[in-house]
């Protein structure tokens, strides 16, 4: 049993770039320079950076649903329990249906 | 056809200007750029929808789902073949009719045979009811356009000189963030100001209670309070 991904995720122009410089500059961490596209600095690593902002993103995705995947896979017959895909942050609307 | 009026550059200088002598070394060019001018542009067009679009698809035969392009961010307006289609949400098609979804428009019955509704499924999809059984006819969307970014500082600011104060505004608040404390606090006025132009452009806005709250206008709340201060159980 595998689902099928219906949806690919839109890409909107803001970037992972423009936020993590404008983290830096918010905190203050560009020292006398334009903040870097991939900030390291003595306070906070890369990963670090990267983890705030893919922590937010998916918080802020699972609050507000704002954007939606759908996917689809074929019943089994006598099988009840169905495992979600590893990327499900939450279940919105769940249907059944025959297919053709 | 964009306005070719303001480049980022020329917007800047007004920043700077609205920012003091020491602004030009306070803040570098990029971090206006990045952190002041940019999200103002985006803010500006979360709360009026500034920037529109339109995007043409052709229905696929039985299709009820069909994704936006990244173009657009939010949708206003759909249309079939021309005809208007009304907006409905999920939970009045699951509920009125759960079948919807395997629905098309040579169903029969009392299903129409062309689409009539669509439904919002998140800023990246729509679904229509009933679905199109023969495909291939025009699915045109309205939305409000994703914000123009501004890569140089030539790039023109798709905007009129009529907007720039509001705007100008915003990117203020904005870049006192940095400085924070008594400066943040006094620049929250003129970040209202930014928030009644934009109320002025987009009368949705004005009808938001969270608007007329931010504002200080929701004055009736303070008039007759629900409950009396210092309310306690017993004889008073």
């Amino acid at each position: 049993m595998s689902w099928t991904l219906l949806t690919t995720p839109p890409t909107w122009n803001v970037t992972d770039q423009e936020l993590l410089k404008r983290l830096c500059y918010h905190l203050l961490e560009n020292g006398n320079a334009d903040a870097s596209t991939s900030p390291s600095t003595a306070m906070f690593s890369q990963s670090q950076w990267l983890a705030a902002l893919n922590q937010r993103q998916q918080k802020f995705l699972r609050d507000t649903a704002c954007v939606v995947a759908r996917a689809t896979q074929a019943s089994t017959p006598q099988v009840a329990r169905y495992a979600l895909p590893g990327d499900w942050i939450h279940t919105r609307r769940i249907t059944w249906g025959s297919i053709g | 056809m964009p306005y070719t009026q303001v480049t980022r550059a020329q917007l800047r200088g007004l920043l700077r200007n609205r920012l003091g002598n020491a602004a030009a070394t306070f803040w570098r060019d990029d971090e206006l750029n990045t952190s002041a001018i940019q999200p103002a542009l985006r803010l500006f067009n979360l709360l009026t929808g500034f920037w529109k679009r339109r995007a043409l698809f052709n229905t696929v035969a039985g299709q009820v789902w069909y994704p936006l392009p990244s173009s657009i961010t939010s949708n206003l307006r759909v249309s079939w073949r021309d005809f208007p289609l009304s907006p409905s949400s999920f939970y009045d098609l699951d509920f009125g009719r759960p079948i919807w979804e395997s629905e098309t428009t040579v169903s029969g019955g009392d299903v129409p045979t062309q689409p009539k509704v669509y439904s919002i499924g998140a800023l990246n999809l729509i679904a229509i009811w009933p679905a199109d059984a023969a495909g291939s006819n025009s699915l045109i969307v309205d939305g409000i356009a994703a914000t123009p970014i501004l890569s140089t500082d030539a790039s023109f600011v798709d905007i009129g000189q009529e907007e720039l104060s509001g705007l100008l505004d915003c990117a203020q608040m904005l870049a006192v963030f940095k400085e924070s404390g008594k400066e943040l606090t006094e620049a929250l006025e003129v970040f209202k100001k930014f928030l009644k132009s934009a109320g002025e452009r987009n009368s949705i806005l004005l009808a938001s209670s969270t608007y007329h709250k931010f504002l200080g206008l929701d004055t009736l709340r303070q008039k007759k309070p629900y409950k009396l201060e210092g309310e306690r159980l017993g004889a008073r």
